[in-house]
């Protein structure tokens, strides 16, 4: 009986990892693009007129 | 090989691998066939190679300068990747005959007709049953290229003004040539070309915004007043980009003090706004509904720690900030990577 819970208990550990990898970092994965221009911006402000 | 070497030291490095290539490995894992998915260590040495030529390969950089001196090449590209738009993003659109494909085009784009013909933008779910999550300002910003056809000029034309915002903020010639070919390195970019997504357009929003508010204090009042109306559509692109417009205007604190009051109030009436007209939000159907979802997707652990990485990149954000337009930039790079936004901001079923 214990162990049928513990099992279970597993199934729904497992169920959440899976559930919260697929809304937080699946799903969500492309959202830092939106950084991109200001993170290339400031490297790009960065470079030295002159410096090759 | 010493620029080898100061490479792997230079964090700038390793920061654009993180942006651009590590959003790609969703992209990889789920669109490039299998044979083709064991050369992505190698693409992903040669990218971590690539960014770290570009930095300090003297030879490489003297290439990028010559290329940045020549706009011509800057105008070619944004024409090549229009035309390359023209014909691939309708056919990825299409997609939803099938309840496929992302639907962030078409909440943008109906959220945006609606208002021109002036009706209410919300409470009208897509195809996959979802509710827009762009607000007004944004989508009235965008209305030329929905009204006319031409959304697929999207992405394109924001990686256009990259460039130039750059070198109104006094970035060299090789800083031009970088902020062309960087984006151009992500498979994440050219996902989001593809499928429509505006949220390259809102970084290169936010860039053009933190460099028009850089030069606030020489402005006069018809650009002050146009640096106001980008920061409504700033800060309505989403429910939680408020918060970098407000940020932005605590930047201009030490520089000129009205007009870091009266930006950084336009940011919490913005969010005032919201409240009141969609507080609350029980059948999470409008545009506030991203915070419930972020909210469940930060999970209990994941709310206390995203808001205290929050505070704390706000406060770093802020006290780096120098009269540099680089240092501003970072600012708001750091305000955008730091916020507990992981929100699901795009529900791609492709």
């Amino acid at each position: 009986m214990a162990g049928t819970r513990r099992h279970a208990g597993a199934l729904a550990v497992a169920d959440l990892a899976r559930v919260n990898f697929d809304l937080t970092v699946w799903q969500a994965a492309s959202y830092p693009v939106v950084a991109v221009p200001l993170l290339v911006s400031y490297i790009a402000l960065t470079q030295q007129r002159g410096d090759p | 090989m010493s620029w080898v070497a100061d490479s792997v030291r230079d964090w700038r490095v390793w920061a654009l691998f993180a942006f651009l290539q590590v959003p790609g490995l969703r992209v990889v894992a789920k669109y490039l066939p299998a044979p083709l998915r064991s050369w992505t260590p190698l693409w992903l040495l040669a990218t971590l190679l690539f960014y770290g030529a570009l930095l300090h390969h003297r030879r490489v950089r003297g290439w990028c300068r010559s290329a940045g001196r020549g706009r011509v090449y800057v105008l070619a590209i944004v024409i090549m990747l229009s035309i390359f738009n023209a014909v691939v993003y309708p056919r990825v659109d299409s997609l939803k005959s099938q309840l496929r494909g992302s639907d962030e085009d078409d909440n943008l784009i109906q959220t945006s007709l609606r208002l021109v013909r002036g009706e209410r933008p919300i409470y009208v779910p897509n195809y996959l049953g979802n509710p827009p999550t762009q607000e007004p300002g944004w989508a009235l910003m965008v209305a030329p290229l929905t009204l006319s056809g031409t959304y697929f000029l999207l992405t394109p034309l924001a990686l256009g003004a990259l460039p130039l915002i750059v070198v109104a903020a006094q970035g060299s010639e090789l800083a031009a040539a970088l902020a062309t070919l960087l984006p151009l390195s992500s498979p994440a970019f050219w996902e989001l070309l593809v499928t429509g997504s505006d949220l390259f357009a809102i970084g290169v929003v936010f860039a053009g915004l933190t460099a028009a508010i850089f030069g606030w204090r020489d402005l006069g009042a018809a650009p002050r007043a146009a640096c106001v109306a980008l920061t409504i559509a700033a800060g309505t692109t989403r429910v939680v980009f408020a918060y970098p417009a407000a940020l932005i205007g605590c930047f201009l604190w030490k520089r000129h003090r009205k007009g870091a009051v009266l930006l950084i109030a336009l940011g919490t009436v913005i969010v005032a706004l919201e409240i009141l007209a969609w507080w609350p939000d029980r059948d999470q159907v409008t545009p506030i509904s991203l915070l419930a979802k972020g909210v469940a997707m930060l999970g209990p652990i994941g709310l206390p720690v995203g808001a205290i990485a929050t505070a704390a990149g706000t406060v770093f954000a802020i006290a780096q900030v120098d009269d540099s337009a680089a240092s501003w930039m970072r600012g708001t790079w750091l305000g955008l990577a730091a916020m507990p936004a992981r929100w699901r901001s795009r529900i791609s079923r492709a």
